[in-house]
């Protein structure tokens, strides 16, 4: 009697449950959450994700579990309707906000709050930068293509050159939701490591007389111009792809209510508790997308790799427009701000800074790489709505 | 449009078909905001405002230092080096007539980044 109890408990525990995979994953979600705490890397979003991952897989308790649905017959109508039969887990409630492509405009309507488009309205020129850098994107879908992965998930895998954690997420949840876990982990994991990244490349291509230029001070920017800078590019990008609305509709929304200088409050709830709080919801059940069966595959080493490419590339890409503009401009522009298109905002701009500073100790190029910064924003956005017209179905 | 399945043909249409939109998308916005700097910011009139405004001041000044703590004198030399070198003219050219603490408005994370410039320099 005795022994049936305890044998029972035993098996309604997750220790019996566990399998080797599981303890790995949880092995996996401790390692990033070491690195968030310990290193510092993306803590905001990566301590979310790595709990997430530990959490859904621990066995049995079906966080993630979906609701268990059944037909019955309906007592007073007579009609054969759908009754939930068993609810489903917390976490698999919290991820239809991110299945449905909810959470990551959300996101995106912050950063727009957050983010000051000055600098790019001073030297439009620099939107150029912002979308040389997106070449990595395609860059590398053409090499996920060759690796195996079918249309949609090459262009999921793609993206994660963009540098954006939201865009990232939006495009794959639509077309290829099986492959979040790994590749947010990937997009953000690299975000964490622009700064080591980065300069390897922006030295190797660059002469040390080019990385010296010191650029001509920004015009000021008047306020009307911030503000009818978000409605044209909504209106303008919107009308000419209408697959980037979510996004690009949410980003300049955001930026609007932060230029307008009327609405406060709306902006201080979109720079802070709105932010805050869709980050977790959307760490959270990313990161619980990542289990054991899925994500411990030679899939998501591929997707590793190819993520750190489409990084490299983008960088790459946005210093060789940056020289070919140096060449153009006679010298004025300093081909390093092009390694801050690739957005990752706005830690690639700072790394920039810090490569020209190690140069010209007098050089301050972290303004003029801002503009860059936040035309690859809008840059991964419109490659995202792109890929989201020839993929989406 | 596509599905699942692409030849390396449609794979590689795709990337010059997108990175043409990408392109396209972001030159057309640039020539936009080419358009408010003509419809929106009267340069001259703006500079030669800003001028007038960061010169006249120093003539105006007279000799007379606000005397409260002992670290004044120390700061009335940084305050006067520092504007020296701003508007590049020699230090007794200058006289500091009163100092005020105005309440900062920069964010934050813009003095942090100050700071760390500081340091950068210092080392």
């Amino acid at each position: 009697m005795f022994l049936d109890i305890l044998r029972q408990f035993w098996t309604s525990t997750g220790f019996s449950a566990l399998t080797i995979k599981e303890v790995v994953m949880i092995g996996i979600a401790s390692g990033l959450l070491y690195l968030a705490i310990k290193k510092g890397y993306e803590p905001y979003l990566l301590i979310p994700i790595a709990f997430g991952m530990l959490l859904t897989n621990l066995p049995l308790g079906g966080l993630m579990a979906e609701p268990v649905k059944e037909i019955v017959k309906d007592p007073v109508t007579g009609q054969m309707v759908y009754k939930t039969k068993e609810v489903g887990g917390l976490l698999y409630y919290l991820y239809q906000g991110t299945k449905l492509g909810i959470y990551p405009p959300i996101i995106f309507l912050c950063v727009g709050a957050m983010t000051d488009f000055g600098p790019l309205i001073a030297n439009p020129r620099s939107l150029l930068l912002g979308a040389a850098a997106q070449f990595g994107i395609f860059f590398t879908f053409i090499g996920a293509k060759f690796l195996g992965f079918t249309g949609p998930e090459a262009a999921s895998i793609g993206i994660i050159g963009g540098a954006d954690g939201p865009t990232a997420l939006y495009l794959t949840t639509r077309l290829a939701p099986h492959l979040l876990g790994a590749i947010a982990v990937a997009a953000y994991s690299y975000m964490a490591l622009v700064p080591i990244i980065q300069p390897p490349i922006m030295r190797l291509l660059t002469t040390e007389q080019e990385r010296k230029v010191k650029m001509q001070q920004l015009r000021p920017v008047s306020k009307k111009e911030k503000i009818i800078f978000p409605i044209v590019v909504a209106t303008f990008s919107i009308l000419l792809l209408p697959s980037s609305a979510p996004l690009l509709g949410m980003l300049m929304f955001g930026n609007l209510i932060r230029e307008s200088g009327v609405v406060e409050r709306l902006s201080n709830t979109a720079q802070n508790a709105l932010s805050n709080i869709i980050t977790i919801f959307l760490g959270l059940t990313v990161g619980a997308t990542a289990k054991a069966d899925s994500f411990i595959d030679i899939t998501t080493i591929k997707i590793i790799v190819l993520g750190l490419i489409a990084f490299s590339i983008g960088t790459a890409a946005g210093v060789l427009f940056g020289k070919i503009m140096y060449k153009v401009s006679g010298g004025k522009v300093n081909p390093l701000i092009g390694a801050a298109g690739v957005s990752a905002v706005p830690m690639a701009a700072r790394v920039v800074q810090k490569v020209g500073q190690e140069e010209n100790p007098s050089n301050f190029l972290l303004m003029h790489a801002m503009g860059p910064n936040v035309a690859g924003v809008i840059g991964s956005a419109i490659a995202a709505g792109v890929l989201l017209m020839f993929f989406g179905s | 449009m596509l599905g699942d399945n692409i030849t390396i043909g449609q794979v590689l249409i795709v990337t010059v078909f997108s990175m043409g939109i990408v392109f396209l998308a972001l030159l057309v916005i640039s020539y936009i905001i080419d358009g408010f700097r003509f419809v929106f910011y009267k340069e001259n009139k703006g500079v030669d405002k800003r001028q007038k405004k960061s010169i006249e001041p120093e003539k105006i000044e007279p000799k007379e230092i606000f005397n409260e703590e002992e670290d004044d004198e120390e700061l009335v030399a940084v305050i006067t080096a520092a504007i020296a070198t701003n508007i590049s003219r020699p230090a007794s050219e200058i006289k500091i007539r009163n100092i005020k603490r105005v309440p900062t408005n920069t964010p934050v994370w813009a003095r942090a980044g100050r700071f760390k410039q500081f340091e950068l320099i210092d080392r």
